[in-house]
């Protein structure tokens, strides 16, 4: 019997040692780092990472958000280049504008979410097939949209958001991402809402049959999730003053390693939002790394695979 | 006597072989229907010309959706079949030198390259225990990576006489696409008859059942993702001898399209339902869809709207069919369904 | 008659993380002999079954089938060596047609269709098997058929030893009595036929000997009159079959609170008119596939019903879905546990706290304290460690999880609770827990529906015992008759 509680009173804090893991890891990594180049010690270099990281961690809460009911969004591709399109075509660079465009767009992500909701919550479609499919659908849509190429630039304050001193001294993209991880520790920590998201990733049958309205909740996710998606959408066209094409592809598959890295099952039900944050903070830092090496940009997506593969393996072994 | 029932038992044979693949035969008299259009639509009776081109179309896609047709029959998933067929094709392009001899040897390797890929994830999903989806998700991306060092680029070289074998002919008037066609629909006859492809219906449709007849799931498995990483090989293969070049991206869009060929086709998710013929029926209705759109002039981007939404309508059909499946049932059984 | 040593377990344990399925289990089976196994759930029947078959290896001890050591877990070449099993939750893949089952295993890959179909044609002739076609696919079958195929299934391979687990669950008596000659004749055939049911009277009309599993531990083998029926149910139980109602539990009830009318066009479940009394226990007695647990589910709002009227305190309230019927006052807590049931990675607390969410938080922010204190006022009344509350809820035994997961409805305060079997699978000392509570339960004024496959439980509880039988409430039982020799027979169809 003592046996019994010891091994529980672990494995409730299974989750918490494989975040402190990452954690570590990451600051060995780092410290290794600068085997490189010392620069990689400057203050100014950290920040970089840090503001790097900043797009993990959003879409990576996102996809945590509904990777813990269970499903997986795969249209943050496509979803964050449409924001990004609809920014700069809609404000045609003009920082006047932003007062409407910016909700616009933020909702249109929403929307594209509460569609991937429904079909996922309502028609039974499984989620990779949903969100695969629309990512590609409002690829066509934008493309038809805008005849093929973007047009317009960042407006400056956007531009400013991601890089300029304004608060403090740091940007204030920072502060944003900031409260955006507080509001997700505690939604999911403290709310009833958040208490029912892990009850549906555990089981959604038995959640049914508590009488949760499993539906409602999943389409909520994939909502959360469209609408992260197109901050970071807003968030990469701020850091790089205009969109293109493809520009949210690299961003899949981290946004799932962050999520898994991080700790979360990927068949849901378990996992804390400030894992997702570790593991995005860790990819970025092995992502500079790579890059400093002068490795071709293919090693990356094989290392991202690679460590996707490797985290879901012990998860499934410790758990 | 024995011919009575000969005669009862075929009857009642094509009849239950019917009511059970009633998806395969809509999507069959889909592909018929479009077939017609298509026809209507180019104002004369198709030619030889045509006929092989259409044919060449849909190869490609008729392997790579047979092969995730097995993994989906057993209750699984395969993200990874673009990636497959892109590695084949990079290593092809680079390998490739336009000697016969050994050219056929280089492609027997790349064979085995896909079966071992395949079998990979085979290993990942029975013995390691990790989900379908993410386990092929991360090894798509892997090998995709992989396919982008080895040629970052398009280009590489693929002889004329690969082209010339899945694509030309031969035989005058007898494209050699109809032969290969022919013998993929022959192995499929047969395959469908194996031990092996019951225990994968058997698997998909109840582990813990397959398990108690002495089916040794994880061998199995393995064995199946084998095959269809094969059968993503031979897809490779088809579509270097299209398209002649190599290019590190030429399976992207192939997650999309071969998912979708496959519930077209008439083979649900969920696992031990459906045929193998689905994936050839489901690759053909779409690409001869994707032909007839371009005739109307659609453009390549509606072209996407258009595959993303069929794709959808699809699924969400397949998986109201058991609904409508019941309704019809019951309503012959004479209970009233309310 | 040459009786051989066929299966020779000794000294065999086996251990499913925290229950000792097996403890230190000897049994011994011979041919041409029918040899019982008797237990209730959860004594080690079915794992004993699984080890005979391959299907899984003990923790220790030694398995002798045929004289020979079984060392590794090998299915198929313990079916091919002639050990055949009828399964009780059935070993038929369902989307695969009959002669596709049949098949599974053909030897040579090319199998060829005719003649396999002949076959079929034939075997079903000397089984005398008439309404089942070959080529119909099994999860279109009723239960009844696909039983009669599992057990064709079986026995079509010429066994040399045949396992029967509640093969006759499903089967009507004419059906009942085809499988007995069947058996009889294996029997006369020198087939070692082992047959595990829980029906004391089948058994005493088969077999010849039986033994009887009572927590992992075997209790002895007998020969089949060597005891009776009273001796048996003791030694399965550890107490005698309570046979009749005491008196001062019969009470008497007025106050009707629910009533449910209406056909429901089930293959299961066809007509339920029945009216519930507050604060009364209604037993429900019946045989697997007799539509009960479609009765429930109509109740709770998982299957639909819409040509049924329920009348709770003289209202109509209509039933779409479990949040209906949650607001309505009813609970449900299924035989099941496991995750369509419980969130397993959660802690017993949060389980138990999953449907009063809104009472204990503000504005959906959660207040642990309230959560805690609730949770704590339970426990202590279910008798259970509160300690265990953070722990996950997968680390708990059976018992305690019972136990968590009544508790979160009597969290919830529900005036209906329906029970589907609470005590499967649960140790002694939970289970009477458990019925003493729920005894107080209705005392308090809750009302209890009760289904239980161990009718003895039904007889010590009920105020009411109704019994499905083919889809229909076919008796009823109350105060002085509710006994259970009485309960048996009806519930098995004999009137």
């Amino acid at each position: 019997m003592r046996n019994l509680i010891n091994k529980e009173k672990i494995e409730i804090n299974r989750l918490d040692i494989s975040i402190y893991l990452i954690i570590f890891i990451t600051l060995v990594l780092f410290l290794l780092s600068g085997f490189i180049s010392t620069r990689f010690y400057r203050f100014s270099n950290i920040l970089m990472i840090l503001r790097l990281s900043t797009f993990f961690v959003i879409v990576g809460l996102g996809q945590g958000f509904v990777i813990l009911t269970g499903g997986i969004d795969l249209s943050i591709p496509w979803g964050m280049t449409t924001a990004g399109i609809l920014l700069t075509t809609l404000s045609m660079g003009n920082d006047d504008t932003l007062i409407w465009v910016v909700p616009v767009v933020l909702l249109s992500g929403a929307l594209v979410g509460l569609i991937n909701g429904i079909g996922v919550a309502y028609l039974n479609i499984t989620p990779i097939i949903m969100t695969l499919a629309m990512n590609v659908i409002i690829r066509g849509l934008i493309l038809v949209a805008v005849f093929g190429t973007p047009r317009g630039i960042t407006p400056p304050m956007i531009t400013q958001m991601m890089s300029g001193n304004m608060i403090f001294g740091i940007s204030p993209i920072f502060v944003i991402v900031a409260v955006i991880i507080f509001l997700s520790i505690i939604i999911l920590k403290k709310t009833t809402y958040g208490r029912r998201i892990y009850a549906i990733g555990n089981s959604s049958q038995a959640a049914y049959l508590s009488g949760i309205n499993v539906n409602i909740h999943l389409v909520s996710v994939y909502i959360i999730s469209g609408f992260l998606s197109a901050l970071g959408g807003i968030m990469l066209t701020g850091y790089s003053t205009l969109a293109f094409v493809n520009m949210g592809d690299p961003y899949l598959l981290p946004s799932i390693a962050a999520v898994v890295v991080g700790g979360a099952s990927i068949v849901g039900g378990r996992g804390k939002p400030i894992g997702t944050v570790a593991g995005a903070v860790l990819l970025t830092v092995l992502s500079t790394i790579l890059t400093a090496l002068l490795l071709p940009a293919a090693i990356r997506n094989i290392i991202y695979g690679l460590v996707i593969l490797i985290a879901v393996f012990l998860s499934s072994k410790f758990n | 006597m024995s011919n009575r029932l000969f005669g009862i038992q075929n009857k009642n044979y094509a009849l239950q072989h019917a009511r059970r693949n009633f998806s395969l035969w809509i999507s069959l008299a889909l592909l018929i229907i479009i077939l017609m259009i298509y026809q209507i639509k180019s104002e004369s009776v198709l030619n030889e010309f045509q006929i092989k081109v259409l044919i060449n179309g849909g190869m490609a896609l008729s392997f790579a959706s047979i092969g995730l047709a097995m993994a989906i029959i057993s209750g699984g998933f395969d993200v990874s079949v673009g990636s497959i067929i892109t590695l084949v094709n990079v290593i092809a392009s680079i390998t490739l030198k336009g000697q016969v001899f050994s050219d056929i040897q280089i492609c027997l390797v790349l064979l085995l390259l896909g079966t071992l890929l395949g079998a990979v994830n085979g290993f990942l999903i029975a013995y390691a225990g990790i989900q379908p989806i993410i386990a092929t998700l991360a090894s798509n991306f892997v090998w995709f990576g992989v396919s982008l060092l080895l040629l970052p680029k398009p280009g590489g070289y693929i002889p004329q006489w690969i082209n010339v074998l899945f694509q030309g002919t031969y035989i005058k008037r007898f494209p050699n696409a109809i032969f290969w066609l022919i013998l993929l629909i022959i192995f499929i006859i047969y395959f469908q008859r194996t031990k092996f492809c019951r225990s994968i219906f058997a698997i998909g449709s109840d582990p813990e059942a397959a398990c108690r007849n002495g089916i040794n799931i994880k061998f199995t498995l393995l064995k199946v993702y084998g095959l269809a990483g094969l059968f993503y090989g031979i897809s490779g293969i088809f579509l270097t001898a299209q398209t002649t070049s190599g290019d590190p991206n030429i399976g992207i869009p192939f997650m999309l399209l071969s998912v979708a060929a496959v519930v077209v086709g008439g083979t649900p998710f969920g696992g031990g339902r459906g045929s193998l013929f689905s994936g050839i029926t489901g690759a053909y209705i779409i690409r001869l869809l994707d032909s007839v759109l371009i005739s109307i002039g659609i453009t390549s981007y509606f072209n996407d709207i258009f595959q993303g939404s069929i794709l959808l309508i699809a699924v969400a059909v397949s998986s109201l069919m058991p609904k409508i499946k019941m309704m019809i049932h019951k309503r012959r059984r004479g209970e009233k369904f309310d | 008659m040459n009786k051989s040593l066929l299966i020779q377990i000794e000294d065999v344990s086996k251990n499913f993380g925290n229950t000792q399925a097996l403890d230190k289990v000897n049994f011994m089976a011979y041919g041409g002999e029918i040899h019982a196994v008797l237990g209730e759930n959860g004594a080690g029947k079915s794992t004993l079954v699984n080890i005979i078959s391959g299907i899984i290896r003990p923790d220790s001890g030694s398995v002798k089938i045929f004289g020979e050591d079984i060392k590794s877990c090998n299915p198929l070449k313990m079916l091919k060596s002639g050990v055949a099993t009828v399964f009780q939750n059935l070993s038929l893949i369902p989307d695969l047609t009959v002669s596709d089952n049949l098949f599974l295993h053909d030897d040579d890959d090319k199998t060829k269709y005719q003649e396999e179909h002949l076959r079929i044609y034939e075997w079903f002739n000397q089984y005398g098997i008439k309404d089942i076609n070959p080529f119909d696919v099994v999860k279109d079958l009723s239960l009844s058929q696909r039983q009669r195929i599992e057990i064709i299934k079986a026995i079509h391979l010429h066994p040399k030893i045949l396992i029967l687990d509640e093969p006759t669950s499903a089967l009507n008596p004419p059906e009942v009595r085809w499988l007995f000659e069947i058996i009889k004749k294996l029997k006369t055939a020198g087939v070692c036929i082992i047959y595990i049911s829980h029906r004391i009277n089948e058994i005493r009309g088969l077999c010849n000997k039986m033994s009887i599993l009572k927590n992992g531990k075997k209790v002895g083998t007998y020969n089949i009159d060597e005891l009776t029926n009273s001796e048996i149910v003791q030694k399965m139980l550890g107490h005698y079959l309570v046979q009749e109602k005491k008196e001062e539990d019969q009470i008497k009830l007025d106050k009707a609170i629910m009533e449910i009318k209406g056909a429901a066009h089930y293959p299961e479940l066809k007509k339920t008119d029945l009216k519930i009394t507050e604060g009364e226990i209604l037993g429900v007695a019946g045989l697997a596939g007799q539509g009960q647990i479609n009765f429930f589910r109509i109740l709770f709002g998982i299957d639909p019903c819409p040509s049924c009227t329920i009348t709770i305190n003289s209202q109509e309230i209509k039933i779409k879905s479990p949040i209906d019927a949650i607001m309505a006052g009813i609970a449900f807590l299924p035989a099941e546990r496991n995750t369509s049931t419980m969130f397993l990675s959660l802690s017993v607390k949060q389980n138990m706290s999953i449907a009063i969410l809104n009472m204990i938080s503000r504005w959906g922010w959660l207040d642990y304290h309230q959560e805690s204190a609730k949770v704590k006022f339970i426990s202590d009344i279910l008798n259970m460690n509160y300690k265990q509350s953070e722990h996950r809820i997968s680390s708990l035994s059976g018992g305690n999880q019972q136990k968590a997961l009544l508790g979160k409805w009597l969290l919830k305060d529900a005036k209906l609770y329906m029970l589907y079997d609470p005590t499967r699978g649960v140790d002694i000392g939970t289970k009477f827990e458990i019925i003493k509570f729920v005894k107080q339960m209705a005392k308090n004024g809750k009302t209890v529906i009760y289904y239980s496959t161990d009718i003895s439980e039904l007889v010590e509880l009920s105020h009411r015992v109704i019994v499905f039988y083919q889809g229909i409430i076919s008796d009823e039982f109350t105060g002085k008759n509710i006994k259970s020799d009485r309960i048996l027979s009806s519930v098995t169809g004999i009137k």
